[in-house]
């Protein structure tokens, strides 16, 4: 693998590590499997592409994202907590309606970001910059964990009867994790956009997958139950995640291409959910032995 | 004080499972009552329980905790006014949680939880200490996984975590009905113990006989739907178990 491949991978990896955490946030804190990600990735390109080319200073655009997606994660959870739409269809919904507002966000099924200042100047390194928008992003994230807000919604996805018991509204600890998951997520577009140089509406097609993806190879690789090592958990596990998918698309011995990426990735998906299992295998074989 | 006013309330209204649960229940619970509550299987005690709590609403009549009506309240709402110690050790505590992470969210039962630190040195001295006069050896484990406690640990836990924070009502489901017999002696034990030291009001539905007389001041016996004793006093004094089941 040459430099330049490492690094981008390192650089895709940061950025899909924000995924990771939204997917984080919903398939394990709150045990809300959304799919609106796929929608909310291509939203925070798309938002932050249209306000770039209309102007907008940089940060401003990537902060307009940043909103945009948690609008986007409040829709879902509205129609799931208001209106008793079942969670996965609920965001299935969410994601299909984006598709065409993004399209219209867009003027287009894309935009080029050709000659605008994007958040990575050419003078700047853009692994500097990931970096220090993923750890602040970590280190808000596990602010808010060990807060007592954090805490009760926890609580919310681990034991909804005692939650409740305890004066903690189910309904809004699901809605706002959701705003923030998909905000996280949307922020991941727009970095995304501005690092590559364009917005595309089929960008999200994957994202939920390789966020998934993230997640699993994380929890394989840092088992532990103290929530603080879960989220670093996720950046490890972007980052594994796009270095792997690096190196087999680059190692020419194994004849990839690139439209063989999410093959692997179920494949990968399959493999990380199978340890578990292989490591029982394992130790029980040992014990018959002994 | 509390007052349950005509409270009826029926299941599967106007199908074939139509199920009367409870009804037209007047009964007046005194600040610091410890009322033990028995009854046969579907006598309704468990729907009165919910009821109090607020899991479940009733078709007609008022619920009055010192005069203020909880009867439209959800159970949000009422996590300020009662606290609850559930049959299963599994739905007291957060099972993911640790123990000092399980109080902590116990601290703020039924307030507005902010984005302070749930978790500070002073709360951890604050637990260790009320741990340790519990006496059930959970004072060194604060930062270890519920998973990995006993049931009789979860429930003393559970106990703690429903006493933490004063309460005008404390219900008691059967919280003892899956343990061992010798864990169940230490949990009772805990249980008057706490009661005593925050002068809580208490409903506890229990299943023996011996323990709805030996614990509390006062036995509400249920019958389909209705209360077919209400025994405190001398009365109640000079009931033996056996007079007690004399009753169904």
């Amino acid at each position: 693998m040459s430099s330049i491949v490492l690094s981008s991978a390192l650089q895709l990896g940061l950025i899909y590590s924000l995924v990771a955490l939204g997917i984080f946030l919903t398939f394990r804190v709150i045990n809300f499997p959304d799919l609106t990600v796929d929608g909310t990735f291509p939203l925070g390109a798309a938002v932050a592409a249209g306000a770039l080319i209309h102007g907008f200073h940089p940060v401003v655009a990537t902060l307009l994202a940043f909103f945009a997606g948690a609008m986007a994660g409040v829709i879902t959870g509205y129609l799931h907590v208001k209106l008793r739409v079942m969670g996965l269809l609920a965001g299935i919904l969410t994601m299909t309606a984006l598709y065409s507002v993004n399209i219209r966000i867009m003027h287009g099924p894309n935009i080029a970001l050709l000659n605008v200042t994007t958040l990575f100047p050419a003078n700047f390194s853009p692994m500097f910059v990931l970096a220090s928008i993923v750890f602040f992003i970590i280190a808000l994230t596990a602010f808010f964990f060990l807060s007592e807000y954090g805490l009760a919604i926890r609580a919310s996805g681990t034991n909804a009867r005692l939650s409740r018991a305890y004066g903690i509204r189910i309904g809004k600890a699901t809605v706002i994790t959701l705003a923030f998951s998909n905000a996280l997520v949307a922020l991941a577009g727009a970095l995304f956009a501005q690092l590559q140089g364009f917005a595309d509406v089929s960008l999200g097609a994957g994202t939920l997958i390789s966020g998934l993806a993230a997640v699993i190879i994380g929890e394989a690789i840092l088992i532990s139950p103290n929530i603080i090592v879960q989220l670093f958990a996720c950046l490890l596990g972007a980052i594994v995640f796009r270095l792997a998918i690096a190196f087999s698309l680059n190692s020419g011995a194994l004849g990839l291409q690139a439209s063989d990426l999410n093959l692997m990735t179920a494949g990968l998906i399959i493999l990380t959910l199978m340890i578990p299992r292989f490591r029982n295998l394992v130790v029980r074989k040992r014990e018959v032995y002994d | 004080m509390i007052k349950l006013q005509d409270i009826s309330l029926t299941f599967n209204k106007a199908t074939p499972l139509e199920k009367k649960a409870l009804r037209q229940i007047n009964l007046v619970i005194q600040a610091g009552d410890f009322v033990t509550l028995i009854g046969n299987n579907g006598a309704g005690k468990s729907t009165l329980l919910n009821l109090l709590a607020g899991e479940l609403t009733a078709d007609t009549g008022q619920i009055l905790f010192d005069d203020q009506d909880v009867s439209k309240q959800s159970l949000e709402q009422r996590a300020k006014l009662i606290s609850r110690v559930f049959q299963d050790p599994r739905h007291g505590v957060c099972e993911d949680f640790t123990i000092e992470e399980n109080l902590a969210l116990a601290m703020k039962r039924g307030k507005r939880r902010g984005f302070s630190l749930a978790i500070t040195v002073q709360r951890k001295k604050y637990f260790k200490s009320l741990l340790a006069e519990t006496g059930i050896g959970l004072e060194d484990r604060l930062t270890e996984r519920v998973t990995h406690l006993s049931g009789g640990q979860r429930q003393a836990l559970s106990l703690l975590m429903a006493t933490l924070m004063p309460s005008q009502l404390l219900l008691l489901d059967e919280h003892t009905a899956a343990l061992d017999p010798k864990m169940e002696k230490i949990i009772l034990r805990l249980t008057q113990q706490l009661i005593q030291k925050h002068q809580l009001t208490t409903v506890m539905i229990t299943h023996s006989m011996q323990q709805a007389l030996e614990l509390g001041n006062r036995t509400v016996i249920l019958q389909q739907g209705k209360v077919l004793a209400d025994l405190s006093g001398a009365q109640r004094a000079a009931l033996t178990p056996l007079d007690l089941v004399e009753f169904f």
